[in-house]
């Protein structure tokens, strides 16, 4: 029975890409061989690079940002454990606006550049349209994937090593580089393939900073033409760059679950690290540490949240021309407000309980192999941009289905898709945290499976659970691309408006709403975190 | 008030606002509520002052607007056939339109309104119609470029001197499509191939839209731009340092192409999609593009903005955009070839 359920989330998680699978190997030779000559070329090259410096600069920023909160004994730890995790709530699309306005061409940054006596002409500032303006923007909004799980790792390693190596001599650095990162290995190496996938599906941010990667370019041939043909080949390469980094991530999951079950049972003495060993760190690195984590949270949080809320200001109190016409009132941006809310909450909520049944089914180690290919189905999503599963929909819901086409219910069901897979990781992980024998002694009770799961696993796990929903819920707020290609007319939602007005280059207008949607996220956030109900399980 | 003075009070507004709509409109089916979908390629800032104008003279009817690009709201509507969605689509894209007219995607509308437009910018049975009228042109920056050293012909972008200092709309654009179009017919196919690789060889830079090659150009940041004449009059209202050419006035001459309504077939508000096309080609409606957005109306007697030429002081290319729409196509094929974004 569950295995029947299971399968059949799995089946319908996999379907999208089937199908695009399908479409985009129907396209014919002559369509491919154009695209081939045209495109393809540059955007794989254009594509891969990103993913590359990205997934570089994001992961030494986080666990450099992990090992000065938990081990250079910075004031203030527990605030920079969450100042430093809320970014997260922060969509890269918005950080992009920010810097947009500030670096342009004419923008603050030059002004300030050229009052300080520069020429730009001759001495210009580094260009934020480019590959690097593009990694930074996104690696900024992303480094808590590796941030939260390599800080964990960090708290959860015992003080012996670290007392071993002090005995020995070595320096701070060299603790670092001979102790730490040895052991943060497999959790940085997760957290940069995540890192990898998501900058491969980022679609808004590129499109803004004007770098070409495929996401943009399927949603270019999806827009520009009536048919979808292009867009399907095109999806199928991106597909094809995606699944190996996917196959990877279960990989490395897997055996680093093995390695936390054999250090936990493998005898030896665990002791916390504590704040006892970093509080021994010299002053001066202390200082170090508290000086660095302030300046990153001055770049990653205060700098965008602060332009979105002086170009807010700009279009209340001095509106252009153009602010006139646009008039995002308040009243408008509080019906896409709640849009966007009911979406993300009833979405998150269904993709969390559609995902309950693989999860479950991953949790029962007899049935291991099955699990493994439900697991894989429905990860399949996680291979497929939010542009794909839009593109996928609009295909398969218009050509089977026309009723559902263009419906509130066929944005909900592009939407529970593109969170499955986070929802069947998340799952797991909260089962998984509930003891085997206490079902099993359900049983033995005479209680029924589904009673025994209801009455004694569900309630257990219920702590993870919530963190959970708001993980999805975050996700699903922040989603971009699947809305935009399957809301109905008249259902936009922050991000919709986000988009509408940055893609006509008019920032004021976009900065309502995205400060509200940044701050819909923070309330969020600062909800979950303080009672610890599991933020680290971004990482896993 | 009680249901039958209700009613009587709603026949009576209807009466007054029907006395006051664009001439032309059969009074007996305009209704003076209900509801209105438009889809449109449109920039929103550009349709928002039409809809609210429309709204000032029909305040019961509510409008919702979906914004889209040329080619998807062109497959949501043919995917939507069996149950519309939208009444009115406004384009961008003469020669989408009129191909979507062909396969039956709008339904005739004979009003004295569409009937009126010169038949060169209408399907014959009033499926769809053309609203105003825009040339292509090339935007500069003044500070950057001198006037001697100025481009007269759109041909010239691909000239190595403008290596990435040209911005151009993408192939999601349809004044952009419809222009390489129009050059194949004009021009021939090989040399509209040549131009668009050179472009894309010259490191043009491509936007999903004009809005950004203007403010792009405006900034500085590039020095050339292949746009819609008004996106100049809207950089120069913002006093952005820009200027304007008027190019291949020594060759084949001005492209023009237009903005064009339809109503579509089974529209779920026909009634009110006839109103606000009617509206749309009435005097008002066209003052609304002539002034927000310095367009030329296609209805005579309207007046163009401050500083807008009049067309006649132009050579205009001979081609006109209904010759077209077998070229649509193919100039899709040929820029996916030559890696049009």
């Amino acid at each position: 029975m569950l295995a029947l359920l299971a399968l059949s989330v799995g089946a319908l998680a996999a379907l999208p890409l089937v199908y695009v699978a399908w479409r985009g190997a129907g396209a014919d030779a002559a369509l491919w061989s154009r695209l081939w000559s045209g495109q393809i070329g540059s955007l794989l090259r254009n594509t891969v690079a990103l993913v590359l410096t990205t997934s570089i600069f994001s992961t030494a920023l986080g666990v450099a940002l992990a090992w000065l909160v938990e081990r250079a004994g910075p004031p203030g730890r527990s605030f920079w454990r969450v100042a430093l995790a809320l970014p997260l709530g922060i969509p890269a699309y918005v950080t992009a606006i920010s810097y947009i306005i500030v670096f342009r061409r004419g923008g603050v940054a030059q002004q300030a550049w050229a009052a300080l006596g520069f020429d730009p002409a001759s001495a210009p500032l580094p260009d934020i349209y480019s590959l690097g303006g593009a990694t930074v923007v996104i690696g900024l909004s992303l480094y808590p994937y590796v941030f939260l799980p390599v800080a964990a790792r960090l708290r959860g390693t015992s003080r012996s090593l670290d007392e071993a190596a002090r005995m020995n001599g070595a320096s701070p650095l060299a603790m670092l580089w001979r102790v730490h990162v040895p052991l943060l290995l497999p959790a940085m190496a997760s957290g940069a393939l995540l890192i990898a996938i998501y900058t491969l599906s980022d679609f808004g941010t590129v499109t803004m900073l004007r770098y070409r990667t495929f996401t943009q370019s399927i949603y270019s041939q999806f827009a520009g033409s009536v048919d979808r043909s292009a867009a399907a080949a095109l999806s199928m390469v991106l597909v094809g760059l995606t699944v190996p980094l996917l196959i990877l991530e279960s990989r490395m999951a897997r055996g680093d679950r093995r390695r936390q079950a054999t250090n936990a049972h493998g005898g030896g003495q665990w002791r916390p690290a504590g704040r006892a060993l970093a509080d021994r760190q010299p002053r001066p690195l202390r200082l170090f540490a508290a000086l660095t984590l302030a300046s990153v949270v001055l770049i990653t949080l205060i700098f965008p949240v602060g332009v979105l809320a002086a170009l807010a200001g700009q279009a209340l109190m001095a509106p252009t021309a153009v602010d006139v016409i646009w008039s995002q009132s308040a009243q408008d941006t509080a019906g896409h407000a709640v849009n966007s809310v009911v979406l993300a909450a009833a979405t998150a909520t269904l993709a969390g309980l559609i995902a309950l049944a693989p999860a479950a089914l991953a949790t029962q180690s007899r049935r291991a192999r099955l699990a493994s290919i439900v697991s894989a189905l429905c990860k399949a999503p996680y291979a497929l941009p939010g542009v794909i599963i839009g593109l996928a929909l609009v295909m398969m819901f218009s050509t089977y289905w026309p009723a559902m086409h263009s419906t509130v219910l066929a944005l909900a069901t592009g939407m529970v898709l593109r969170l499955l897979p986070q929802a069947v990781t998340l799952g797991r992980v909260a089962l998984a945290s509930v003891p085997q024998a206490l079902p099993a002694a359900a049983r033995v009770m005479g209680s029924s499976p589904v009673r025994a799961f209801f009455r004694v696993t569900l309630p257990i796990a219920a702590p993870a659970t919530a963190a959970n929903w708001a993980l999805l819920f975050l996700v699903a707020i922040k989603e971009l691309p699947t809305v935009l290609m399957l809301r109905p007319p008249g259902f936009d939602t922050l991000a919709v408006r986000i988009w509408a007005a940055s893609s006509e280059s008019v920032y004021t207008q976009a900065a309502l709403p995205a400060f509200v949607l940044v701050l819909l996220t923070m309330l969020l956030l600062g909800a979950v975190y303080p009672r610890r109900l599991g933020l680290d399980a971004v990482g896993q | 008030m009680n249901f039958q003075s209700k009613i009587a009070a709603s026949g009576a507004l209807a009466l007054l606002l029907t006395a006051c709509a664009p001439a032309g409109t059969p009074a007996a089916v305009a209704p003076s509520s209900g509801e209105l979908v438009v889809y449109t390629s449109r920039s929103e800032a550009l349709i928002k002052p039409a809809v609210q104008a429309f709204n000032v003279a029909y305040p019961g009817i509510k409008v919702t607007v979906l914004t889209g690009k040329v080619g998807e709201l062109a497959a949501k509507i043919a995917e939507e056939a069996n149950a519309p969605k939208a009444d009115v689509l406004i384009n961008t894209d003469t020669l989408i339109m009129a191909s979507m007219a062909a396969s039956g995607a709008f339904q005739p509308n004979a009003s004295a309104s569409v009937m009126g437009v010169p038949e060169r910018y209408r399907a014959a049975d009033g499926a769809w119609t053309t609203l105003t009228l825009r040339p292509r042109v090339i935007i500069y920056n003044t500070a950057l470029v001198k006037p001697e050293e100025l481009p007269n012909s759109v041909l010239q972008l691909t000239d190595a001197k403008w290596k990435g200092q040209v911005g151009a709309a993408d192939s999601t654009n349809g004044a952009m499509m419809a222009h390489i179009a129009a050059l194949r017919k004009l021009e021939g196919s090989d040399k509209a191939e040549a131009f668009v690789s050179g472009l894309v060889a010259n490191e043009t830079q491509f936007f999903g839209g004009h809005t950004d090659v203007r403010k792009a150009v405006g900034a500085g940041e590039l020095k050339l731009g292949l746009v819609n004449h008004y996106y100049y009059h809207l950089s120069k209202a913002e006093g952005a340092p820009v200027g304007i050419v008027y190019p291949d006035q020594d060759s084949y001459g001005l492209l023009v192409n237009s903005t064009n309504a339809g109503i579509v077939k089974g529209a779920p508000h026909a009634a009110q999609a006839a109103l606000f096309v009617d509206f749309l080609l009435s005097k008002e409606g066209q003052k609304v593009f002539a002034e927000v957005n310095f367009e030329y109306p296609i209805v005579e007697g309207v007046a163009l903005a401050k500083d807008v030429p009049p067309l006649s002081n132009f050579k205009l290319a001979d081609v006109s955009f209904k010759a077209l729409i077998e070229e649509r196509a193919a100039a899709a094929t040929m820029a996916q070839k030559a890696g049009l974004p």
